[in-house]
């Protein structure tokens, strides 16, 4: 019923250009869908690239965090179960996450606030984004996306080429391209890889990052705004925090992890009465029972060692900050 | 022209119909789980999928391969596919002591095979599998061959049936469009 409901508005708000917010979550079965104003009412803010639905004024402010989080004897039995299967050739990539319980000087509010990312959301008292990631954008009846994977410690010694050059980056990089490619093909013409492994940079309350992404681009048909909402669900979950192959990489994914994705790793967007922007719901902290759980991960490959991802997923654990 | 695309449960199944598209043919995708193999009398060329795991556990494939040996309508395998090529005519599968996802490996083509009729004898592709065939059965022949001796591709010796390791499909494979054209004019 919710999901029939979210169908309706969804194609209602395209075809009068009524601009809304959108929120899927990574299972697709409690998607939202507010008029900006509706939103408002209702505690839900966002900020889209400048595009927002609050007056606030960015604030810088220093972030202290304690983590702790899943243990890594846990940690190491679940990679081992999922190793089993990328050795199998059950899946070629696959992305698994874990909540890390933060504790600091700051509620979901000032994440909000103070963060600095392209695609912010503060979700009632209940859970904030602040996503490097694009998930699809349209533009003058295309779609276009951004599947971001491989990062790096900006201040190593020549860390963009040591980025670009790491063969395991690039592989898994490749997998993604590969992916994303496939899925837009599913509801878009003429798909091409426009850009491949560019790098962007990243500024933390730890550290500076380099990451690389690609872009893909499509041509959406004529009347796309008809099916764009069934377009939408059939792309999720996102390609770059679940896997390939998507279906059996999304069972393996839910036997192995602790919980529920729910509304991290699910999507957010808006249209602003034209154009969707949507993002990738990654770097997310969600209050569970008066505490904050900050939740991250990273894509696995056959070629991943258990004490680098344990790392890599602890290393996401950041909030980036106006400097 | 009528194609069917038996799709096992791949997450590259559309990156092939992204290139067929640019061709004046009659495509038809079917999850292979639920395909019908009657219904493969109403195409006229067969291209099986990549997938996850093993071709047993797509049992449609080697029907699918049985149905183009007694019709002798053209069928392609894709990674999966070819593998189930390979056993269906007795070669043996192998695991790989290390994996190969989204890797990029020059690969050295017979361009004399239809299959890869204009195209350079060394050409890159894009690979993604963990599993092999390790010799070339008898009924088929070797026509294309990784720098470290991986079977990539073979074709039957008198059937219009042909099998690729690695992954036309793929951004990565530059010659991937021109190998699915010449299957598509066989």
């Amino acid at each position: 019923m919710e999901k029939l409901m979210f169908k309706e508005k969804f194609t209602r708000y395209l075809k009068t250009q009524t601009p809304f917010l959108f929120i899927i979550d990574f299972e697709c079965n409690s998607p939202l869908i507010f008029t900006l104003d509706e939103a408002k009412e209702k505690g839900v803010l966002f900020d889209v690239k400048g595009l927002r639905n609050v007056v606030y004024r960015p604030v810088s402010k220093t972030i202290d965090m304690a983590l702790n989080p899943i243990n890594q004897t846990e940690y190491f039995k679940r990679f081992n179960n999922v190793m089993k299967h990328l050795i199998n050739g059950d899946t070629y990539l696959i992305n698994l996450t874990f909540p890390t319980e933060i504790k600091g000087n700051f509620g979901l509010k000032d994440v909000f606030n103070c963060s600095k990312a392209p695609y912010k959301l503060l979700f009632k008292d209940e859970f904030v984004v602040f996503s490097p990631e694009c998930f699809i954008c349209t533009q003058n009846q295309e779609i276009f996306t951004y599947p971001m994977k491989g990062t790096i410690d900006a201040n190593l010694k020549n860390a963009e080429e040591q980025l670009l050059k790491n063969k395991k980056e690039e592989w898994e990089h490749n997998t993604i391209v590969d992916l994303m490619r496939n899925d837009l093909s599913m509801i878009a013409d003429e798909v091409v890889l426009n850009k491949y492994r560019f790098v962007e940079r990243i500024n933390t309350n730890a550290q500076d990052l380099l990451q690389t992404s690609s872009e893909i681009k499509g041509v959406l048909k004529p009347n796309y705004q008809e099916t764009l909402c069934d377009d939408i669900l059939r792309l999720l979950p996102a390609g770059s925090i679940s896997g390939a192959p998507k279906t059996k990489t999304v069972e393996i994914i839910k036997e192995n992890e602790i919980e529920e994705r729910g509304y991290y790793t699910g999507i957010f967007g808006i249209f602003d009465g034209k154009e969707i922007d949507s993002a990738v719901n990654i770097r997310f902290i969600q209050k569970q029972k008066q505490k904050f759980v900050f939740r991250s991960g990273g894509g696995i490959t056959c070629n991943s060692k258990a004490d680098e991802e344990y790392e890599e997923m602890l290393k996401k654990v950041y909030i980036p900050i106006e400097k | 022209m009528k194609v069917i695309l038996l799709d096992n449960k791949d997450s590259f199944t559309y990156n092939i119909v992204n290139i067929l598209r640019c061709y004046d043919i009659e495509l038809d995708v079917a999850d292979s789980t639920l395909f019908s193999p009657e219904k493969l009398k109403e195409y006229d060329k067969i291209i099986l999928s990549p997938g996850p795991g093993l071709s047993d556990d797509f049992p449609i494939l080697k029907k699918a391969i049985r149905y183009s040996e007694e019709s002798m309508k053209p069928l392609l395998g894709i990674c999966l596919g070819h593998q189930a090529i390979g056993e269906y005519f007795g070669g043996q599968l192998i695991r790989m002591n290390h994996p190969v996802h989204g890797q990029r490996i020059s690969c050295h083509v017979d361009n004399s095979n239809p299959l890869f009729k204009e195209i350079p004898k060394e050409i890159e592709v894009g690979m993604y599998h963990s599993w092999t065939i390790r010799s070339t059965p008898n009924k088929l022949k070797l026509i294309a061959l990784s720098p470290d001796n991986v079977v990539l591709s073979f074709c039957h010796k008198t059937h219009p049936i042909y099998g690729v390791q690695f992954h036309p499909e793929s951004f990565m494979s530059k010659q991937g469009k021109k190998i699915l054209e010449n299957f598509l004019s066989l």
